[in-house]
């Protein structure tokens, strides 16, 4: 039979949860965003109303605790949650199922029509690899599009997060758009 | 610089500039780049069109797609029923509900005919194999119940279009609700009935599984008044947001919104106190005719608002005074045979108490089992003063002041883990006493632990982003340093970062921050404090992790002596030391004492924390273990059992704790020989470990090794037991280094799969090697010595070196003997052997009375100590042929063969060794008809492992050289 530790330092193992890396981490981040979202999404289908970052407070206030101090994990902990809303939407366009890969795009902005449900799939795969391709460019722009975009931070929640100015925020964010913008719609045509 | 980065810093320049001076600045910096100034401006051209572009949160994009799942089940409604399921085919349909269709089918592939309840599961499966394997391995869960008032699962699979189905006994009954008011039943018949509901879902809660969906529709009742549960546990496995990792399109919870509880329509976690929840919304119905919420027509948020935050109308008072024209009170009291002045009068107080108390919105505020609530509707039935009713304010406090302290612990602890609340509670608490010297020192020592690591700078990949053991080591490197100034915070961070490192299996980082934490207190407080006690026990506990076991029981006696004449008996701290000296002696295999320690720290928690916190879970836990140790598994499984039951409820069933307590069930059952049931308790609480604690813990090393060391000798799959051992042992070895008490066991443990295999050499080394560390680790007697020098034994008497097998096996059975007395199962298993080894070696007079003695103390209807006892009757009837006397030989043997085919697969050597022991003895009487098909099945058996059992194989070859030559010869007479 095994040794037991104390409660205290179980549940300490067990809350804290992870002895290794954010990727330990992550799961746990992961699995209480993406019930938060069901939750959300059941109780307001039309999506409109969603505020990406209420989940995030909402998770992290489930996962770390009630304290209101502004420790500095915090701002780790909405970047980490940053890129687990992103996995999580882009697994469910995976999981649609229509993704063809090196499939193409109609050129025609997002918002100026209604996409079909199809095309949001295989949008959010496309920005999906195209930000990987950025990554490795530039990490620190990549890092705000996840914030920006996936976790629907605003400029200021953003430069907290990843401990940059507001400035620096602005630019990476105006820049990765484009970038991205001209990724999917513009590049397959040259 | 790459074109990337060339861009990107013009771009910087760029958004800077009025757009007017733009053109003017492309041309300047790209007049000599004409590529470069056409992929600037394809880039503004990009800039000026993306102004929309990714502005709206991508949740809302998403939002078609997560709906869409929705939808997609709603189709599988209307598909046409298949003609047939597997074997089976489809008689018609019996109903449709939230999960899925259900029809009554016939198997009909010949085998044999059976009606069943077939079910359809509405769900379409994304990634079929992995979710069947998933499917298949909770179906044999679910198959391990086996409760009258449960409709056996018999069969369920995938689809060829990937719909799961299950295959139920067929119960002809009417839905529980229909069925009391059909027969007009009494409220006192009514509860009877649901007595027998209750009891069966205990029955499920004893064997982890929850229903999650129970409703009177799931609850039958035949024309006998049986009650039959149907879809147990169904519910989890078709829900997909249980599965962990493989994100699935159908995100919507099967369960039935007005049995929901509130963590359920939360989409919480659910446990038992879930099912318990549901029993009380059956009871309320049962009892009252209606539900305790009026659910229809509520969105989705109205419905969470009301199940989660309003407390539903009393039982009694829906029989009260009502103006409503529609009323149904004097019908719902009819069909109970009553009025409703009389059922109002019944109900109030205590099924009022009782029905309140299942429908608390915190689970652990319900009743905490099954059997709990079936008690006290069993009490009201006897006039009893029920529970529910005692549980005064008193009560509701210490649960409140126990959750709250639990509370503070656990986010103490955590936040330390990442950086550190208790330290920014001291910033705190310095700052409002004015003391911003000490303020600032803690302030910088935190704020430095996380400076230097930035999880998000380039050199980053993923997966190694801040590790929370790199911001421990960071915080243990500069706590000296940083905190020097403040010898009290240092002290008490020193003891916060030891228990973390202990917690993290890291001993030798623990004990030196344990050693400094306890010299500074010293320092601070003097000798005798509740701090200098805590410090001690803790690094007592480290010590002991660390085999220096001497220092470690000093430490341990004193901090407990220190805490009971400073904070008293019933203090948390007091029993947390009374815990550590239970495992501390149990490690030295001073099981006595170690009994009278655990003892006293169960009644310790029980008074300070009530019988249903999980600290007293743990002390539960640790009495077993002893139990254990003592073979009283009988009574160490219930006490496991309602550890775990507390466990599950109160910390989830991935929990650690949790699962350490299933990996002990399982070890009882695998030692009263429910070896299935074993085997999967052992693989979820393996799976729970790993995916919380990682490979590289000791749960997790202790768990393979006994998963692996129970399919290798009791289920006989040594191939499957191999690998889990051999990965233990190299955890154990990059977690301990070579000598500790986890490596040794890991070495004894692959040495008795190796020798299984035949691996007779390696084998050898391993076990010699375990014995090597071990003698470093312990003198005097001690189980892990026994073990090691049995193990050794039991390899060279299989290589045939008899006189080196003898000296173990005789010092291993001393110790066993002194350690345990003469009739622990290990000791006469050891003896055994021994005697085997004497017998060989012509001492036959001394084996003989040890297998004589040995069979006295062994009960053949256990089936483990029939193993034993079979061995020491095959070992007597050889001694006594060895000793010419084949006829008394013939009769001990022929029993032992008649049990020994019951005991063991078909080839095992056991069964082998038997037939030939009886065969050679029939030989020698000259039964030569009688002895040849014996030698011969022996034979054949042998003849596939001749490698791990050399000796036999050849005993059973020149027995039937001499039964040939036997027989020639009486035929040569005869002629």
């Amino acid at each position: 039979m095994e040794q037991r530790d104390t409660t205290e330092q179980l549940l300490l193992l067990v809350q804290a949860g992870e002895v290794g890396a954010v990727e330990r981490v992550f799961p746990l981040i992961y699995d209480e965003l993406r019930r938060l979202a069901h939750r959300h999404l059941r109780r307001e289908p039309t999506g409109h109303t969603l505020a990406t970052t209420d989940l995030v407070h909402q998770a992290y206030l489930h996962l770390v605790g009630q304290t209101r101090v502004q420790w500095q994990g915090r701002s780790h902990f909405m970047a980490i949650a940053a890129t687990a809303m992103r996995r999580i939407l882009v697994d469910h366009a995976r999981s649609h199922g229509s993704h063809k890969r090196g499939g193409l795009l109609r050129r025609v902005p997002m918002e100026s029509v209604e996409l079909a449900t199809e095309e949001r799939a295989e949008l959010l795969l496309a920005l999906d690899e195209a930000l990987d391709r950025l990554r490795t460019l530039d990490g620190r722009q990549a890092k705000v599009v996840e914030c920006r975009f996936f976790a629907g931070m605003t400029e200021e929640e953003t430069a907290e997060a990843l401990a940059i100015d507001a400035r620096t925020a602005r630019r990476d964010w105006a820049k990765a758009k484009s970038w991205l913008y001209q990724e999917i719609y513009v590049s397959e045509a040259c | 610089m790459t074109r990337f980065h060339e861009l990107d810093a013009l771009l910087d320049q760029l958004l800077d500039l009025p757009a007017e001076e733009c053109d003017a600045f492309v041309d300047r910096v790209t007049a000599t780049d004409p590529s470069l100034r056409a992929e600037l401006w394809r880039r503004l051209d990009a800039h000026r069109a993306s102004g929309d572009f990714l502005e709206r949160p991508a949740i809302e994009l998403a939002a078609p797609l997560l709906l869409e799942s929705r939808e997609a089940d709603n189709a599988f409604r209307t598909s046409a029923a298949p003609e047939r399921v597997g074997p089976y085919r489809i008689v018609r349909e019996l109903g449709h509900g939230g999960m899925g269709a259900v029809f009554l089918a016939e198997r009909d592939d010949g085998q044999f005919e059976q009606r069943v309840a077939l079910k359809l599961v509405r769900h379409t499966l994304a990634n079929s194999a992995e979710l069947s394997a998933r499917f298949m391995e909770e179906r044999r869960i679910l198959a391990v119940l086996e409760h009258p008032g449960i409709a056996r699962l018999l069969d369920g699979g995938v689809s060829d279009t990937g719909v799961p189905w299950f295959a139920m006994e067929y119960i002809d009954g009417e839905p529980l609700d229909a069925y009391c008011d059909t027969h007009g039943l009494s409220v006192k018949q009514r509860l009877s009935l649901f007595g027998a509901v209750c009891e069966a879902v205990q029955y499920a809660h004893q064997h982890l599984v929850v229903h999650r969906d129970l409703k009177p529709s799931n609850i039958l009742v035949t024309n006998d008044g049986v009650v039959k549960l149907l879809d147990f546990g169904i519910a989890k496995l078709v829900d997909p947001l249980d599965s962990g990792d493989d994100a699935t399109r159908t995100a919507w919870h099967a369960m039935t919104p007005q049995y929901a509880a509130p963590e359920q329509v939360r989409g919480e976690p659910v446990s038992t106190a879930t099912d318990v929840y549901a029993l009380g919304v059956v009871l309320y119905e049962l009892v009252t005719g209606q539900r305790p919420y009026e659910l229809r027509g509520l969105t989705p948020a109205e419905l969470e608002h009301t199940v989660c935050d309003l407390e539903p109308p009393k039982p009694s008072t829906t029989f009260g005074a009502d103006d409503n024209a529609l009323d149904t009170r004097a019908d719902r009291a009819r069909v109970r045979g009553s009025t409703t002045d009389r059922l109002r009068r019944l109900l109030h107080g205590d099924i009022d108490a009782i029905t309140m108390q299942a429908l608390r919105k915190e689970p652990a505020r319900r009743y905490p089992s099954a059997s709990a609530l079936v008690d006290d509707v069993r009490r009201f039935c006897d006039g009893m003063p029920v529970v529910a009713r005692t549980n005064s304010a008193g009560y509701r406090f210490r649960k409140f002041a126990g959750r709250h302290r639990g509370a503070l612990a656990v986010a103490a602890s955590m936040l330390l883990l990442l950086t550190s609340a208790y330290a920014r509670e001291r910033v705190m608490r310095a700052r409002a006493e004015g003391e911003t010297r000490k303020a600032k020192a803690v302030e910088a020592y935190v704020v430095g632990i996380f400076d230097g690591s930035d999880p998000f700078s380039e050199a980053a990949r993923p997966g190694e982003e801040l590790t929370a053991r790199a911001l421990l080591d960071r915080g243990a490197q500069r706590v000296g340093a940083e905190l020097a100034t403040q010898p009290e915070v240092e002290a008490e961070m020193r003891g916060v970062i030891g228990r973390v490192y202990t917690s993290l299996g890291v001993f030798d980082k623990a004990e030196a921050q344990g050693r400094q934490s306890l010299a500074r207190r010293r320092a601070l407080y003097g000798t005798n404090s509740a701090s200098v006690a805590e410090a001690m026990d803790q690094l007592g506990v480290v010590l002991q992790k660390r085999y220096v076991l001497p220092e470690a029981e000093r430490l341990l006696q004193e901090s407990l002596a220190m805490r009971r004449a400073l904070l008293g008996p019933d203090d948390s701290a007091t029993a947390e030391s009374l815990d550590h000296l239970t495992d501390f002696y149990q490690e030295k295999n001073d099981f006595n004492r170690a009994l009278g320690y655990a003892h006293e720290a169960v009644e310790s928690r029980r008074r300070s924390f009530g019988d249903e916190s999980p600290k007293y879970a743990t002390s539960l836990v640790n009495l077993a273990l002893l139990l254990w140790w003592k073979e009283k598994f009988d009574e160490a499984e219930p006490i496991l059992r309602r550890a775990l039951a507390i466990e599950t409820r109160t910390l989830g069933e991935n929990a650690v704790a949790t699962a350490q307590t299933l990996h002990n069930l399982a070890q009882v059952l695998e030692m009263r020989s429910h070896y299935d049931e074993a085997e999967i308790f052992y693989r979820r609480a393996l799976a729970a470990k790993r995916k919380v604690l990682g490979n590289a813990h000791p749960t997790v090393t202790v768990n393979l090794n006994n998963l692996g060391i129970m399919l290798a000798t009791q289920l006989e799959r040594p191939a499957e037991g191999e690998p889990l051992i051999r990965e233990a042992l190299a955890l154990d070895r990059q977690m301990f280094g070579k000598r500790h008490g986890y490596v040794s066991a890991s070495l004894t443990n692959l040495a008795a799969v190796l020798r299984m295999k035949g691996d007779f050499e390696e084998a050898e080394r391993s076990a010699r090697e375990a014995l090597d560390v071990d003698r470093s680790l312990f003198t005097g007697d001690h189980s892990s010595l026994a073990l090691d020098m049995n193990a050794i034994g039991a390899i060279r008497h299989l290589k045939g070196d008899l006189d080196g097998a003898i000296p173990m096996f005789r010092e291993s059975h001393a110790q066993f003997k002194r350690l345990l007395g003469p009739a622990h199962m290990s000791t006469l298993s050891v003896a055994n052997s021994y005697a085997r080894v004497l017998r060989e070696s012509g001492h036959t007079h001394e084996a003989e009375q040890i297998f004589r003695d040995n069979a006295t103390h062994l009960d053949s209807t256990q089936k483990r100590q029939r193993a034993i006892f079979i061995s020491a009757r095959v070992g007597l009837g050889r001694t006594l042929a060895s000793e010419g006397r084949d006829a008394e030989a013939i009769d001990v043997l022929r029993g032992a063969n008649d049990m020994v085919v019951t005991q063991y697969k078909k080839d095992n050597w056991h069964i082998a060794e038997a037939r030939l022991a009886l065969g050679k003895s029939l030989v020698a009487v000259k039964k030569l008809e009688d002895a040849r098909p014996l030698l011969e099945q022996a034979r054949a058996s042998l003849d596939g492992q001749r490698r791990a059992q050399p000796r036999l194989a050849a005993e059973a070859d020149s027995a039937l050289q001499r039964l040939s030559l036997t027989s020639r010869r009486t035929t040569a007479a005869r002629e």
